[in-house]
């Protein structure tokens, strides 16, 4: 692949990121009556630019293999504590891989956790919307590492904690816009209450899982990292 | 016509200062069957991983590989991919897809064959592996024996001409190993493609092998066939390799034979018999099976009556009765599926028995409280020691044990129990750096700073070389004569008829008898040492090579 | 032979399901509703059984319950007043018609989910997206394999863990969750020190060396095309006349459209044959093959 091109899909990700939110309220405005599938598609258009920069890169199989690893943990996490509702270890161990191995690489581990612990609990309307929420949260966490913010782990924790509503607020946006009609600021706000107590267990979830693993995991994948010369 | 060509070549890895490998000249032949030997850390992996460009270790190398004339660096890499192939040690990691027909097709996809010719390739390559029945299922389903067939097969499907192994039936039970190196020498032979592998079988192998080449210390120390290997070993008195050899030769050479060197039973038998008969020696033995006397003492374990099942499936455990003696070791054998490593599970308290009891000196160890039971009780290895590590440093993993243990003079007992074990030089090291059989070590060394009074060991010889056989036999030995509980579950009858005491055969989830380890063997018929399977019917009552040597002097 | 139409291409399948997800989510015409509801719930039974079916359909209700009286409680347009809640808003009748519809939308999408999930297996869903996105195609079928494995070393781990007194199974809330993530970190470290020979035997059977090929077990049979075929076509037409705007139906700011003309029970048939596709096959193959059976 050509340079040019390739700098074009870096600057697609942020774009698409930016665009996403604008095109589903769009939808909302001009009152079309398709939103729900509409929206649908365009989650599912928004992760075209992740996953062609991910394919185009070709990746070595020691950089595809850790995050198969990583997202095969994360996915059994989320089987295995499943019987209490988001409650779930995903967000924490996504974000840990987009810290360690970089952006792109936490984009992927959220958005193949999703798939494939949906492949246990069956596929859903909600698939792509985990897909695409989850490798944000990946993806933004390794954005953020570069900063002087994340230099401290406290800060760290507190976009876990934000992490968890920014997840439960992304996938409320199919239902209201799908399904609401017409949109009014009490539908709206009706519907974040309604998840609020959800999205808060998913908060406080990935904060109780990330503060013991954090550190430690970094450290581990470091080691690796430097022992078989992963991802330079 | 050498296909592959080695020419002074010397191999440095990164931040060390010695050479892992040492102007190493060597050719090999088309077709040939090349045999590697030596002790671990030889230098074996490190020459055959460079004969693969694609995996070829980090470092500084001199010299030249050239393969077909062409030096290895060079070659076309679809090429490369294609002719040579590469089999590692763990059945399981190598998989890289779900299901079989996946990774049969997984390589060829990769060079990019077209799908019609791939679905011929893959039908063939099933064909000549008699896989067509598990063909559509997912390779979780199979067996380790199974999963290594598939990893050869996924790679014969790309037609190599070379194929490299590097202690493929390491992780086998040696039925397994025997099928999987029955295959290798069909592809040698049927298919004339060339074979190197590293392997610790010599007995299985130097009967198929054409040469064989015998490193140390990163050198070729010797190359040239099995009986000339044989007779260079043993021509050195106290040759820490002779154990290492088939027990035909070291039969027939601790018996002082410089002529003829009988490899296989076989040929074992045939030399023992000329043996006896020319030199008269009496062989009858009149003592007959000793009884089991162990009256005074007490058994430390007992279990009485277990059954156990995993959920949904058969009963696994049908009424398993066993007695733990201190200061013995105790093996516990039995095929695969029979029942073993569940039977030690329920042993050491990590399954509850669905009925009956285990009993630790009289008490009833569902009864005691897990923090309890394995503190100065029971410890329990399994197969796989890494999952004993949670460190960064070894150091740091044993001091938990102490912890646990809330001793004082923590450096004191860790520095003692690691000079029993040999492992100081390693305490500093990441768990996950060190070698199977030192990773071993480490876990053991963890389990007896708990101090326990049994001490069970799952497989414990499993993928690791005679040398270090030999030095986990001498800390098991000095565990029992501490007056400690030794029990271990394995498949290694060669090792439990040099060193166990006791031996018990499990069979469909019992055990169907428990003697003293040499009555065993000598009432066994195929499920004995080879020792013995040379000396049946020429001699009585012998089960190692030492025995036999002692008995014909 | 039971549900014929798995074993078409995975590419018929697709077209067919995903066209029945995306006509559910395209119009709130009550019929279109009850209809894609009633086809989705039978193939439903027909693919997965009664049971799966019930287990989907309760999760729905609760839903539908949901959507059906929160979409009237906050939503007070329309003209028919039904009452006037507490708070003196009116509760409209189109609202509450308004919430029926929507609510079971969402109830057959997930019965069609259901569908999907019995038509499309893993190994399906890997062909499709195979030749368009090779590598996570790949990543997705070394995941599948990683699952059964990672779940066997974690009980593994467990039971090494138990027999240095440290089991998840016991001791405070506070210590048993110190141990689940002491578990994972080993399992996080013997993985990935294995996965790299994962790495290494790809790499060994020349991964990455050229462009790669997608083999797979499916082949195009005539009867792939005809039926890709006739649900194309079905496709395009009951397309045309749902975004046509021909069954178009206002709830606000009262009900207006017209549901039962010629024209929209013409709609309605051809949407019947195309929700129906599979079940028509299904019957079509059984009487062949009560007739060959006659015959012999």
């Amino acid at each position: 692949m050509s340079v040019k091109s390739r700098r074009l899909l870096i600057i697609a990700e942020p774009v698409v990121m930016l665009l996403t939110p604008i095109l589903l309220v769009f939808t909302t405005i001009y009152d079309i009556e398709q939103t729900a599938l509409l929206s649908s598609l365009i989650i599912i258009f928004a992760m075209v630019p992740f996953f062609a920069r991910f394919e185009l890169s070709k990746p070595k199989p020691r950089d595809i293999v850790p995050l198969v690893v990583l997202s095969v943990i994360a996915a059994l996490g989320r089987v295995a504590f499943a019987p209490i509702p988001h409650f779930k270890p995903v967000s924490a161990i996504v974000i840990v891989s987009g810290l360690s191995f970089g952006p792109q690489a936490g984009f992927m581990t959220g958005a193949l956790s999703a798939l494939a612990s949906n492949m246990f609990f069956g596929q859903g309307p909600w698939t792509p919307w985990q897909m695409f929420t989850w490798g944000l949260v990946g993806y933004l966490a390794g954005l953020l590492k570069k900063t002087f913010l994340f230099k401290k782990p406290i800060f760290i924790y507190i976009y876990g904690f934000l992490s968890g509503f920014m997840f439960g607020w992304i996938m409320n946006i199919w239902y209201i816009i799908g399904f609401i009609k017409p949109i009014t600021s009490t539908t709206v706000v009706g519907a974040y209450i309604a998840s609020f107590y959800f999205d808060v267990t998913h908060a406080v979830a990935t904060v109780v899982f990330l503060i013991p693993i954090l550190i430690p995991w970094q450290k581990k994948l470091n080691r690796i990292k430097l022992k078989f010369g992963l991802m330079e | 016509m050498e296909i592959i060509e080695i020419q002074n070549m010397s191999f440095t890895y990164p931040n060390t200062e010695s050479k892992a490998l040492i102007e190493i000249n060597l050719s090999i032949r088309e077709s040939e069957f090349l045999v590697i030997c030596g002790q671990s850390g030889c230098g074996k992996t490190t020459l055959l991983r460079n004969l693969k460009k694609e995996i070829a270790p980090h470092g500084q190398q001199i010299g030249n590989i050239l393969y077909k004339g062409v030096p290895i660096k060079k070659i076309d890499e679809k090429v490369s991919a294609t002719e040579i192939g590469f089999v590692l040690q763990d059945p399981e990691n190598q998989i890289v897809t779900d299901t079989v027909w996946h990774e049969l097709a997984f390589g060829l996809e990769n060079i990019g064959v077209p799908t019609p010719t791939i679905r011929r390739r893959i039908a063939e390559t099933a064909h000549f592996f008699g896989i067509n029945e598990w063909f559509e299922k997912s390779v979780f389903e199979l067996s380790g024996g199974q999963k290594q067939l598939l990893n050869l097969a996924s790679i014969m499907a790309m037609q190599p001409e070379v194929i490299i192994f590097d202690e493929p039936t390491a992780q086998l039970d040696p039925v397994a190993a025997k099928d999987f190196l029955t295959v290798l020498r069909r592809i040698n032979l049927e298919l004339g493609t060339t074979v190197i592998i590293s392997e610790h079988r010599l007995e299985e192998l130097f009967p198929i092998s054409d040469r064989v080449l015998y490193m140390k210390d990163g050198q070729i120390d010797f190359s040239g066939d099995s009986k000339a290997f044989s007779a260079y070993i043993t021509a050195i008195d106290f040759h820490t390799f002779r154990k290492a050899l088939p027990s035909a030769v070291q039969i027939s050479c601790g018996l002082k034979d410089k002529e003829r060197y009988p490899i296989s039973v076989r040929e074992g038998r045939l030399w023992l018999q000329e043996y006896v008969q020319k030199n008269d020696c009496i062989c009858q033995s009149t003592n007959g099976g000793s009884k089991l006397l162990r009256d005074k003492e007490k058994p430390v374990l007992r279990a009485k009556d277990l059954w156990y099942k995993y959920d949904q499936d058969p009963y696994v455990l049908k009424g398993l009765t066993l007695d733990i003696y201190p200061g013995e070791i105790h093996a516990i054998l039995g095929s695969n599926g029979s029942g073993k490593t569940t039977a030690l599970n329920v042993l050491a308290g990590i399954l509850s028995p669905i009925k009956g009891t285990v009993k630790l000196k009289d008490k009833n160890i569902s009864k005691i409280k897990d923090e309890v039971l394995y503190k100065n009780n029971i410890a329990v290895l399994n197969q796989n020691p890494k999952t004993m590590f949670v460190y960064d440093t070894v150091y740091e993993d044993l001091q938990e044990s102490i912890k646990l243990l809330q001793l004082d003079k923590e450096h004191e007992r860790i520095m003692e129990i690691s000079d029993a074990l040999g492992i100081t030089h390693l305490l500093k090291n990441h768990p996950y750096d060190l070698s199977g059989g030192e990773q071993q070590k480490a876990a053991i060394a963890k389990l007896l700073l708990l101090n326990p009074e049994v001490l069970l060991l799952d497989e414990p010889t499993k993928g690791i070389d005679v040398y270090a056989k030999e030095e986990l036999a001498k800390i098991l030995i000095d565990r029992a004569s501490e007056g400690r509980g030794v029990v271990m579950v394995t498949h290694d009858v060669e090792f439990v008829a040099m060193y166990c005491d006791i031996c018990s055969m499990v069979f469909n989830g019992d055990i169907i008898c428990t003697e003293l380890a040499k009555d065993f063997f000598v009432g066994n018929n195929f499920y004995t040492t080879s020792a013995n399977r040379i000396s049946r019917g020429i001699i009585d009552n012998v089960v190692t090579c030492k025995d036999v040597i002692s008995k014909c002097l | 032979m039971k549900n014929i139409f798995s074993i078409y291409h995975p590419l018929v399948i697709f077209t067919y399901i995903v066209s029945a997800l995306a006509f559910a989510m395209l119009t709130f015409n009550p019929v279109y509703v009850i209809l894609s509801f009633y086809i989705g719930s039978l193939y439903s039974i027909y693919l997965l059984g009664i049971k799966k079916y019930i287990s989907t359909l309760k999760f729905g209700v609760v839903l539908f319950i949901v959507v059906a009286i929160a979409n009237p409680m906050f939503n007070h347009q329309g003209l028919t007043v039904l009452f006037y809640n507490p708070w003196d808003n009116p509760i409209t009748l189109e609202a509450f018609a308004y919430g029926l519809s929507s609510g079971g939308m969402l109830v057959s999408i997930f019965i069609w989910f259901n569908c999907y999930n019995g038509l499309i297996n893993n190994d399906k869903f890997m062909y499709l997206f195979g030749r368009i996105l090779p590598t996570i195609a790949l990543m997705l079928s070394m995941i599948m394999k990683w699952v059964p494995v990672t779940k066997n070393r974690i009980s593994i781990i467990n039971n090494s863990q138990k027999s240095l007194g440290l089991g998840v199974n016991m001791g405070t809330k506070k210590q048993k969750i110190n141990r689940c993530i002491r578990v994972t970190s080993i399992l996080m470290s013997w993985s990935l020190e294995d996965s790299i020979e994962t790495a290494d035997s790809m790499k060994a059977r020349g991964y990455g060396c050229t462009k790669r090929t997608s083999y797979s077990v499916y082949k195009w049979g005539t009867h792939d095309i005809i039926s890709m075929f006739i649900i194309s076509l079905l496709v395009i037409v009951n397309g045309v006349l749902i975004l046509g705007g021909y069954s178009t139906y206002e709830y606000y700011p009262t009900f207006s459209g017209n549901l039962f003309g010629v024209a929209n029970l013409f709609a309605y048939g051809l949407y019947i044959i195309l929700l129906a596709y599979p079940l028509l096959l299904e019957g079509k193959e059984e009487i062949v093959w009560k007739l060959l059976k006659y015959r012999t």
